[in-house]
């Protein structure tokens, strides 16, 4: 069987940036999907901004660096600190959005740290589609990823959703099919 | 109609503003930036003061609350503010008393016979100085000492005028009060029918998110989106979205 942070990155190199991909995926394979993302940036001379709607930034920094993971190329975009009253990370690498419900404002802070990075090609990745859909209705959803995808296609980034098939509903699973231009299933992977 | 188009544009430089507007600003119009206090008036208009003076045109910008390095350093670090504007000329602050060239209490206009003074003052000023940017920050709060109200729009008529006849593009920024309602407080007003354009900056209440946004309301000459868009205020200058329907 395939490696799912090998497949990870073949899947994104098949099709380049300016693609909409989602990636879905058991939640055990959470962590090999994340390495798969970090590598392929890595590799590819890349920047990463991390779109965090679960778990706060810096946990997943803490995390990253338990297992090792560089972040050095990682900027975050933390919509979910703030509203659940968490500490903020004072490293630099994160922007905060008041709630997951302000999605024009996570938008708006990606489009500032594109600014920022110039001409470095980014990768943004949305972590993930599941928690967004718990604070927000489907069609908003579906208009923040048109918008959002958009943008970053015509900047050449590539926009990645993440998505745990065990949490998913049906017409999560329908919107994401429509908005975005190809979806990959992880399953079946070790 | 025709004479506006071949004016051309002057781009504002804010990045998400100028395909709002067709391009940016007709050259030569007087444009009303209007709002309730803290949605990013004195921003936009340090953005298209700064990164007009960047693009070449000589811009002229009136304090009339701050002093002007009071209003420089209460903005974000703007990256795209580069001293030398200032040292090379381009890029002016000035306060309105030095346009007066006389004291007055509140070193504002106290009188018509001070507006007319103001109005000659600033038509001198920039003929002699080759000013096509200028920026009066904020206009609405140059009138407090007066009683007649009428006195505010007699100059906003004379300003029109004069911007128009020296190819200058005007912001000028209007103050509305928190209490009112932003949309009906700008549409009913005469300033806003006298200025060739007007864009509200406001606060969307979403349940218990604020969120600030922005709206041409009016613009002649121009085809342009009357939509309502997302606003952050950043060191890279005013970033815009659309703000989000959600199917509504």
């Amino acid at each position: 069987m395939a490696d799912v942070a090998v497949e990870v990155g073949r899947r994104l190199d098949e099709v380049g940036p300016s693609v909409a991909t989602v990636m879905q995926f058991p939640i055990s394979q959470y962590f090999e999907v994340l390495r798969g993302l970090v590598d392929f940036t890595k590799n590819r001379g890349l920047g990463m901004v991390y779109i965090t709607a679960s778990v706060p930034a810096g946990t997943m920094l803490s995390t990253f660096e338990a297992l090792d993971v560089d972040t050095a190329n990682i900027s975050f975009v933390d919509s979910i600190s703030q509203m659940m009253m968490s500490d903020r990370d004072e490293s630099g690498k994160v922007i905060y959005v008041e709630s997951p419900t302000v999605l024009e404002n996570i938008i708006l802070k990606v489009a500032y740290l594109m600014r920022r990075a110039g001409d470095k090609k980014q990768l943004v990745l949305v972590d993930s589609i599941n928690s967004l859909s718990l604070h927000n209705d489907a069609k908003m959803l579906s208009e923040f990823l048109h918008v959002l995808i958009s943008s970053l296609s015509s900047k050449d980034a590539y926009p990645v959703m993440l998505a745990t098939k065990e949490s998913m509903r049906p017409e999560i699973a329908e919107m994401l099919a429509l908005v975005c231009d190809q979806v990959v299933e992880l399953s079946g992977l070790e | 109609m025709a004479g506006d188009q071949g004016r051309g544009r002057c781009a504002t430089g804010i990045e998400g503003l100028d395909p709002i507007l067709g391009g940016g600003f007709p050259r030569g119009n007087m444009v009303l930036v209007t709002g309730v206090p803290g949605v990013g008036k004195t921003s936009l208009s340090l953005e298209f003061a700064i990164r007009g003076a960047a693009a070449g045109d000589r811009t002229l910008y009136i304090t009339t609350i701050e002093r002007p390095e009071k209003l420089l350093a209460s903005v974000p670090d703007f990256e795209f503010f580069r001293s030398e504007l200032i040292d090379d000329g381009l890029l002016r602050f000035i306060e309105v008393p030095e346009l007066l060239e006389l004291d007055t209490l509140f070193g504002r206009p106290e009188s018509r016979e001070d507006v007319l003074r103001f109005s000659e003052g600033l038509s001198k000023y920039i003929d002699e100085n080759g000013i096509s940017r200028l920026v009066i920050d904020s206009y609405s709060a140059m009138f407090h000492a007066l009683d007649d109200r009428g006195v505010s729009r007699d100059l906003l008529l004379m300003l029109s005028e004069m911007m128009y006849r020296k190819g200058c593009t005007a912001v000028l920024v209007a103050d509305v009060e928190p209490s009112a309602t932003p949309d009906l407080a700008v549409t009913a007003t005469m300033e806003s029918i006298i200025a060739d354009g007007v864009i509200v900056l406001g606060n969307h209440q979403r349940r218990s998110d604020l969120l600030r946004t922005l709206q041409v309301l009016k613009m002649k000459g121009t085809s342009h989106s009357r939509s309502k868009y997302v606003i952050d205020l950043t060191s890279c200058g005013i970033l815009i979205t659309p703000l989000l329907r959600g199917g509504a």
